[in-house]
């Protein structure tokens, strides 16, 4: 049997379909904290306890100049992100995600809860 | 298969039972208390949140059929109990009161007396415990409604007073500060150290949910309360007049500005009915209290017809919901206050869960 790989367009609208679905009914944060200068820490509402390297959260920005639109490629590279990044603000956005102003003066980017969850466990370029 | 296997699925099983108002299975939500496994026998509880739970029973037949079925298990017992959760707050007073419902309506007379006493009377047949507030101090007709004779309430030490009780439930009203049949003769000052008194001093002892009668209108008196009273909610009374429905908006707009939830639109005389027919009279036009609640994104809690009954039943103070409690007026009350109970832990477990949406968080070093 032949299984058809999606189209990069067509795996990110499915993506982002998910994304949507998740927002509506998946965990969201019940408790948000800085535990070092490098590392956020998330508790969440099915009491999961989640630890994120602020770079590698810097890295992973879903937003349209850090991910290209239409291949889904990432647009930063390993070492682009400097060991000194750090958020200066986080923020609830409505009820499903997290915007972050970086101390390089990025901050368009929003992570909803979902996309959290994907990056869970996830190490720095 | 051994008990711990057992354990294991009816533990599966359990996950795919859901909570229709909270939206997760009640694994997670933490109901599944005491389970006792030996050989095939299966039991455990389910510890709701409030005893007026609207789906106890279908939740109840879920458990018992999903966990019935897996191999293994010959015999299954589903104990439902409840644990009401407290509306969390930071105010000093009423600190025994688990939750605390303000009935309000814009214009006088629609029933709002009525429907907090059947309210009361409801919840307390689910077996939670219960007290009312009559909040009206210009106009108390609740000792009427519940038929507690005018007397002085017991007092003790430090100015305590300690309520009535009727009918399994703590009551508390300005009534009894009078003579009987003299209107209560006390000017603005006075009236608010009474309402000072009512939230400080009563006992009122461990409470589910104490529901407070508040005057009609939006003036000083209601905005004392809802501003002093920590309450988990407020209800609205509405006819489905035109003119009631302009002033039940102004009480949603006054429960909005203290920001204290809008727990829903209650429509009382939605319709005409006797006990002996089915047929409804639409008297006051159709729709009206829907509209409202669509107005503000309220839930509809429900409709009350217009029965006679209900009338004979406040003039001689025996509640309906108390002595009818199968009749078309004691289950419209009944279902009203499961829609309460559950609106009210629907907000506690929105509100506890989650961040807030103003949510701010400044990194440091
Ligand atoms: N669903 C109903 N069917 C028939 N009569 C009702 C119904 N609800 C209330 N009544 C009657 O309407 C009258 C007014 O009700 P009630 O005293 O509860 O209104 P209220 O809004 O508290 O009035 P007030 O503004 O005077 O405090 C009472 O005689 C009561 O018995
Ligand atoms: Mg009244």
């Amino acid at each position: 049997m032949e299984e058809k790989n999606p189209s990069p367009v067509e795996q990110r609208y499915q993506d982002k379909k998910e994304l949507r679905k998740d927002q509506e009914d998946g965990p969201a944060p019940r408790n948000i904290k800085q535990i070092d200068p490098e590392t956020l820490g998330i508790t969440w509402t099915d009491d999961k306890e989640s630890v994120y390297p602020v770079r590698m959260l810097r890295e992973s920005c879903p937003c349209a100049h850090c991910i290209d639109e239409w291949t889904g490629q990432k647009r930063i590279n390993p070492g682009d992100i400097p060991d000194t990044i750090r958020p200066l603000k986080i923020k609830a956005v409505g009820l499903y995600a997290l915007q972050f102003d970086w101390n390089d003066g990025h901050s368009t980017g929003l992570y909803p809860y979902a996309l959290l969850r994907k990056l869970e466990g996830k190490e720095p370029l | 298969m051994t008990e711990q296997e057992i354990q294991t699925s009816v533990m599966a099983a359990l996950k795919t039972v859901m909570d229709p108002d909270l939206h997760k299975n009640i694994v997670d939500l933490g109901f599944i208390k005491n389970m006792k496994i030996e050989g095939g026998s299966v039991a455990f509880d389910v510890e709701l949140t409030t005893p007026a739970c609207p789906v106890k029973e279908q939740l109840k037949t879920e458990c018992q059929d999903k966990v019935g079925a897996i191999a293994g298990v010959s015999n299954v017992s589903v104990n439902m109990t409840a644990s009401v959760r407290s509306t969390e707050h930071s105010q000093p007073v009423l600190t025994t009161v688990k939750n605390i419902i303000a009935v309000a309506s814009g214009k006088g007379g629609v029933g709002k007396s009525t429907v907090t006493v059947n309210l009361a009377c409801a919840l307390s047949l689910t077996g939670a415990k219960v007290g009312i507030m009559d909040g009206d101090i210009y106009g108390p007709s609740i000792p009427k409604m519940l038929g507690i004779p005018i007397t002085p309430p017991k007092g003790g030490e430090n100015n305590k007073i300690f309520p009535h009780e009727k009918y399994g439930m703590k009551v508390i009203s300005a009534g009894f500060l009078t003579e009987e049949g003299q209107p209560l003769m006390l000017r603005g000052p006075m009236l608010g150290g009474i309402i000072q008194q009512f939230l400080q001093n009563v006992e009122w002892g461990e409470l589910d949910y104490l529901v407070i009668d508040l005057p009609p209108g939006t003036g000083d008196v209601q905005l004392t309360l809802t501003q002093k009273a920590p309450l988990s909610g407020g209800v609205i009374v509405t006819t489905p007049q035109e003119i009631s429905l302009i002033d039940a908006e102004k009480g949603v707009k006054m429960f909005q500005q203290v920001k204290v939830p809008v727990l829903g639109v209650v429509e009382n005389m939605s319709w005409f009915q006797t006990d002996e027919s089915d047929k409804k009279y639409f008297i006051f036009g159709q729709g009206g209290g829907q509209k409202l609640a669509n107005q503000f994104d309220a839930p509809m809690l429900g409709q009350i017809p217009i029965i006679p009954k209900i009338v004979e039943a406040g003039d001689s103070g025996q509640p309906i919901t108390i002595t009818d409690p199968d009749s078309p007026a004691g289950l419209a009350y009944r279902s009203l206050a499961e829609k309460v109970a559950a609106q009210i832990s629907i907000n506690q477990f929105n509100k506890e869960d989650k961040i807030d949406s103003g949510f701010e968080l400044a990194w440091e070093g």
